[in-house]
């Protein structure tokens, strides 16, 4: 195939995949937008100041204020036109844009999954693939065993574990909240969340390294004399990077997702306390933005991931 | 013996699961005292000792028997909400398989909307949107799991559909109902046990979350997360109160994922 026509397919794979994002984008708002409007209880009434709500002037007035007393579609339509010229509403608790509540939360989070992204992948790949190399050995036994058990511990435990151990009873690391903003602050988050990830991508790693040692062109690389370490890091490593970056992918948005959690144990102002804060206050402009965040998050996450394919597997085609 | 060597993962983990399910069938055998009733505030936060081997609770409950009666609401999630993905899942794969077309693409549509929001955060607003209680659990999470079971339905029954034999089949008259449990179910058993298994464990970590960030199952009734929830309040003081039941939990969440590991070896001797 000449460069140029590669070069074209590519280019359409790439506006084909973004117009799918984008729909895909407008049907989360659509639905997210008519499952919270459901919501039992009046939202005017419950972001309202408890001692004035009994007056039913007041709520609604509220409601005329928040334009809740609008018809639905109305509602639906308005919020479209705004989401279109990028606001997200104003927050029915805190009176300030939406926009600005996320600006402030979201630099804490994007700082603590990417932190919890490098030591996953870092620590999780060269685990899998030095239990790979030392496949049955006691060493490889212990660290697939362990991996296992990180998959199966429940974040928020391992991170009160943590807490417990480290903060409480050692006195070594800060227990919780930002502090001067050092990094010491963000070890024990960023551990909390990186665990299973760290387990799972060992566990990838191995099951992708053996299966591809197993490849003839392995065999060719070994048979032609290359140096052992060269054939583990240009044959071997390179080619089972595939299912290591699927998963890394589709876990970074479990990552971006489980902050709530870590967030909370660790009263971390970010994106994961800002959703859970404004689901138990009913405040539905602001969960409606935090949710819609994420799911940009996952959406272009998913988009970077196929695209990455191409570049490391030259057979897979996007015709 | 053999089988048991060759297959200690399923082994093992088959161990852990019966043992949690048998403590959740004869829990008021085994608890000492009530879960629920006991309260004894002269006996509130007692580390584990002689008398409440586990510690008690800040009501003064014991620990041990709140633990294992707990067993009961994670298997019944865990259990349920399986059987919603799988039929949601099984169903919807079916039809996008055999039907193709605008129907198909639909419905791989939707999977793609449902796997572009997180299912902890999508359980979280469902949760909070209909109220927490265990219905509600069911549902954030049955409805919300069934897209890897959907893929693969989906993939095989395309590929089973365009199999001689059953093409020749249904050109001799068989009917897709037929078609159906004769020959795809039988090819797609194995693949959703696994997901299935794997699908437990994920379902009782995260009611275990959602226990813990306050929309989950409400007291009285013990569960696993809830009674960790709680407990972070008095990390300093009674540090029993997450410690076991979290090791309660990792034991069945652990022994579902080994008996999927140890499954997807048995049944599908390609992958390993």
């Amino acid at each position: 195939m000449s460069s140029l026509v590669y070069h074209n397919i590519m280019i359409s794979y790439i506006i084909s995949r973004l117009l799918q994002s984008i729909v895909t984008l407008l049907v989360i708002v659509t639905l997210l937008f008519f499952l919270l409007s459901i919501l039992p209880g009046d939202a005017a009434l419950l972001a309202g100041d408890p001692r004035m709500t009994q007056d039913p002037e007041v709520i609604a007035n509220m409601r005329a204020k928040w334009g809740l007393d609008r018809p639905i579609h109305i509602r639906y339509l308005d919020y479209m036109y705004n989401l279109f010229k990028g606001n997200l509403g104003v927050s029915f608790l805190t009176n300030t844009s939406v926009n600005s509540l996320i600006a402030n939360a979201f630099p804490h989070t994007f700082k603590l999954v990417l932190i919890s992204f490098l030591i996953s992948t870092t620590i999780g790949i060269f685990l899998g693939f030095v239990a790979a190399m030392k496949r049955g050995s006691f060493a490889d036994l212990i660290s697939m065993f362990l991996a296992i058990v990180g998959i199966s511990a429940p974040r928020f435990w391992v991170g009160l574990m943590l807490m417990y151990f480290l903060s409480v009873s050692l006195n070594l690391l800060p227990s919780g909240g930002l502090g001067d903003g050092s990094l010491k602050f963000m070890i024990l988050p960023a551990i909390t969340l990186s665990i299973p990830l760290i387990a799972l991508l060992a566990r990838t790693t191995r099951s992708s390294v053996i299966e591809v040692t197993r490849e003839d062109y392995v065999r060719t690389a070994r048979a032609k004399g290359l140096l052992e370490n060269a054939v583990r890091i240009k044959h071997i490593l390179r080619n089972s990077l595939i299912p290591i970056i699927t998963i890394s992918g589709l876990q970074l948005g479990g990552l971006l997702a489980n902050t709530v959690i870590v967030e909370k144990i660790f009263s971390l102002p970010g994106m994961g306390g800002l959703v859970v804060d404004s689901i138990h206050r009913r405040d539905l402009p602001a969960v409606q933005g935090c949710i819609l965040i994420f799911s940009l998050g996952f959406i272009l996450i998913n988009l970077l991931i196929d695209l990455l394919y191409g570049y490391l597997d030259p057979r897979i085609s996007y015709g | 013996m053999k089988f048991i060597k060759k297959n200690l993962q399923l082994v093992i983990g088959a161990v852990l699961v019966v043992l949690v399910i048998s403590m959740a069938i004869f829990a008021p055998l085994f608890a000492p005292y009530d879960p629920i009733e006991d309260t004894n505030l002269l006996n509130s936060l007692i580390p584990p000792g002689e008398n409440f081997i586990l510690g008690t609770d800040i009501q003064g409950r014991d620990m041990l028997s709140r633990i294992i009666f707990g067993a009961r609401i994670s298997l019944l999630i865990g259990i349920v909400s399986q059987l919603i993905n799988t039929f949601i899942g099984t169903l919807l794969g079916l039809i996008a398989g055999l039907y193709g077309g605008k129907v198909d693409s639909f419905i791989m549509n939707l999977t793609n909307v449902m796997l572009s929001i997180p299912a902890l955060i999508l359980a979280l607003a469902i949760m909070a949107v209909f109220g927490s209680n265990v219905i509600n659990i069911f549902i954030a999470l049955g409805f919300t799991m069934w897209t890897h079971t959907c893929r693969v339905t989906r993939a095989q029954t395309l590929s089973i559909k365009e199999k001689e034999y059953v093409q020749a089949a249904v050109a001799s008259g068989a009917s897709k109902i037929r078609m159906v449990v004769k020959h795809i179910l039988p090819n797609i058993i194995s693949p959703i046990i696994v997901i299935a298994t794997f699908g437990a464990a994920s379902a009782i970590l995260m009611e275990s979350s959602l226990s813990f960030l306050g929309v989950g199952v409400q007291p009285p009734t013990p569960t696993w997360g809830q009674m960790m929830s709680v407990g972070r309040d008095y990390i300093w003081t009674a540090p029993w109160l997450i410690i076991y039941p979290g090791i309660a939990l990792i034991t069945i969440v652990l022994g579902l994922n080994l008996m999927g590991d140890g499954l997807r070896d048995l049944l599908d001797p390609h992958i390993k």
